[in-house]
């Protein structure tokens, strides 16, 4: 039998639409069985699906109010005005302009005009940023032949001598503070004093190594140690027990602490060694800080003529002159 | 020719690629072409609300003024429309899911039923209130399938482009909708041989 159905249960709709069970060839019957009950069901959904059919005739059919048209048609001509003049912008418009298609890219005025904001940027970040700051200034700054030799004559005398002190070398590098066992700068120095790096050649020199390899020297009056103020410290603190020696005394920096850098002023802590004038080293211990000040105080002092227990030392640094040398080193430690 | 009758020659699909171009004369032929047709699915869709199912054209038809584009040439626009309607029919019973179970007194049937006795009472317009009551009852599937296939009158085919689904699945949908409206109604005889009789008389 030629039989077009499919023989699927999609295909009921179309049996009961076209045959009723009695004009069902036997195949036809047999599938129809599978779905439903019986006969009386067939016809059944067949009657159903007729008057499903005929609904719509009977039922009445709505029509859209006359008034949804017209605001419809009212939106579509207002967008029809927005989406002309949108159009009218972008072939007229300042981004047009800007962007003009009809020019090759190096043309067009966005192009050029964000270059050359590109390279007043990069002109204005290397004359502000620029990562050589004062303080590699100073240090590219060498010494004269003359001022050398100047320097190192007073360096046998009041010696300064800075490097940093890295871990993995275990190295102290040395600050050599001459003769005085004490440090002391007043303000008052700090202002006398030329604070300007590049002058005053005569002043004590302050040069070192920082972690990164870059030498540095300082010109720098701030450390001066007079025999009065010893005297004076001596009468004002009786802890402290000073005697005469023909020795000298060597702190040797091991660390430097900066504390308050954004402050006015600041104050520069020390950890260090002392040696004797036989070169005995023993470690300072390095106490509890305070914000303005720091202690430092020596447990033991083996086989030495000075006792500078429970002495403080405090000295003020301009901040804005020597924060950024100071953070460096901070950093180095 | 008028240009209104020039416009009603173009396919649907001609239609919007001139809407596209801002063509308000497009733009109401295809109005025109499916305004009734889609108020009236969403009338049936959405339990006859009339204000409900004009707010519902109005809303498919902004689509179209605002977002043209949305519509892809290559597709049929009959089918694409009834899928943004049959869409908008599926958030709406969300929606009412919601409000059904915050309220379930306001959404309860209004319709009361005639009574299964049994007569084989020839009812039009009990019959046509039994059926939109047995299609409250059935999920959303299947009640767009049915209204779809016999109340907008769309081809298999274009109902299964519609719900994306495969035209098996449509005829399979349709013929257990069929079954179970039977059980429903099937104490009603002769609506079909009544509307005829109704047609021959008017």
């Amino acid at each position: 039998m030629d039989n077009e159905f499919t023989y699927d249960p999609e295909d009921l709709e179309r049996l009961l639409k076209e045959k009723s069970f009695s004009e069902l060839l036997p195949e036809e019957k047999a599938f129809v069985l599978q779905f439903v009950e019986n006969d009386l069901e067939y016809d059944s959904m067949r009657e159903t699906l007729e008057s499903l059919i005929a609904v719509p005739s009977i039922e009445e059919a709505i029509s859209p109010k006359a008034a949804t048209k017209e605001a419809l048609m009212a939106a579509f001509s207002a967008k029809t005005v927005e989406n002309q003049k949108e159009e009218r912008e972008e072939k007229t418009g300042f981004w047009a302009w800007l962007w003009n298609t009809n020019k090759t890219i190096l043309y067009r005025p966005g192009f050029q005009l964000a270059s050359l904001a590109l390279v007043l940027v990069s002109v204005f970040y290397i004359a502000t940023f620029s990562p050589i700051d004062r303080t590699a200034q100073v240090i590219k700054k060498e010494p004269s032949p003359k001022e050398s030799t100047a320097n190192e004559s007073k360096k046998e005398e009041r010696k300064i001598t800075l490097e940093s002190v890295t871990e993995e070398e275990e190295e102290v590098k040395a600050i050599d503070l001459i003769t005085e066992p004490i440090t002391l700068v007043s303000e008052k120095d700090i202002e006398e004093s030329t604070l300007d790096l590049n002058e005053a050649p005569e002043l004590d020199q302050l040069e070192g190594i920082l972690l990164d390899g870059s030498k540095f020297e300082i010109e720098d009056k701030k450390i001066e140690r007079e025999a009065d103020e010893i005297e004076q410290i001596k009468e004002n603190n009786t802890k402290f027990n000073y005697q005469e020696t023909e020795s000298y005394t060597e702190i040797i920096i091991t660390d430097v602490i900066l504390e308050n850098i954004n402050a006015d002023k600041t104050t520069l802590i020390y950890d260090a060694r002392e040696t004797t004038g036989n070169m005995a080293s023993t470690p300072l211990n390095k106490t509890e800080v305070s914000s303005a000040m720091f202690s430092k105080s020596r447990n033991s002092l083996a086989a030495s003529d000075v006792s500078l227990s429970d002495i403080s030392i405090n000295i003020p640094i301009k901040a804005s002159k020597y924060s950024s040398l100071l953070s460096k080193l901070y950093t180095a430690q | 020719m008028a240009v209104k009758d020039i416009y009603k020659e173009l396919s649907d699909e001609e239609l919007m690629d001139l809407v596209k171009k801002s063509d308000s004369n497009a733009f109401s032929a295809i109005y025109d072409r499916y305004a009734k047709m889609t108020l009236n699915f969403f009338y049936k869709m959405l339990w006859k609300d009339r204000e409900k199912s004009e707010d519902f054209v109005q809303d498919l038809f902004m689509k179209i003024v605002n977002k043209p584009e949305l519509y892809n040439s290559s597709r049929p626009f009959k089918t694409w429309l009834f899928s943004v309607a049959n869409n908008m029919c599926k958030n709406e019973y969300r929606k009412a899911e919601v409000r059904v179970s915050a309220a379930p007194e306001i959404f309860a049937s209004a319709i009361t039923k005639s009574s299964n006795t049994g007569d084989k009472k020839i009812d039009k317009d009990a019959f046509i209130g039994e059926l939109d009551e047995a299609l409250k009852e059935m999920d959303q599937v299947k009640r767009s399938t049915f209204i779809m296939r016999f109340k907008q009158g769309l081809s298999i085919k274009e109902i299964s482009e519609v719900l994306e689904c495969s035209q098996g699945t449509v005829k399979s949908r349709i013929f257990y909708t069929i079954k179970h409206l039977n059980k429903k109604l099937g104490h009603f005889k002769n609506i079909a041989c009544l509307t005829l009789l109704l047609n021959t008389l008017i």
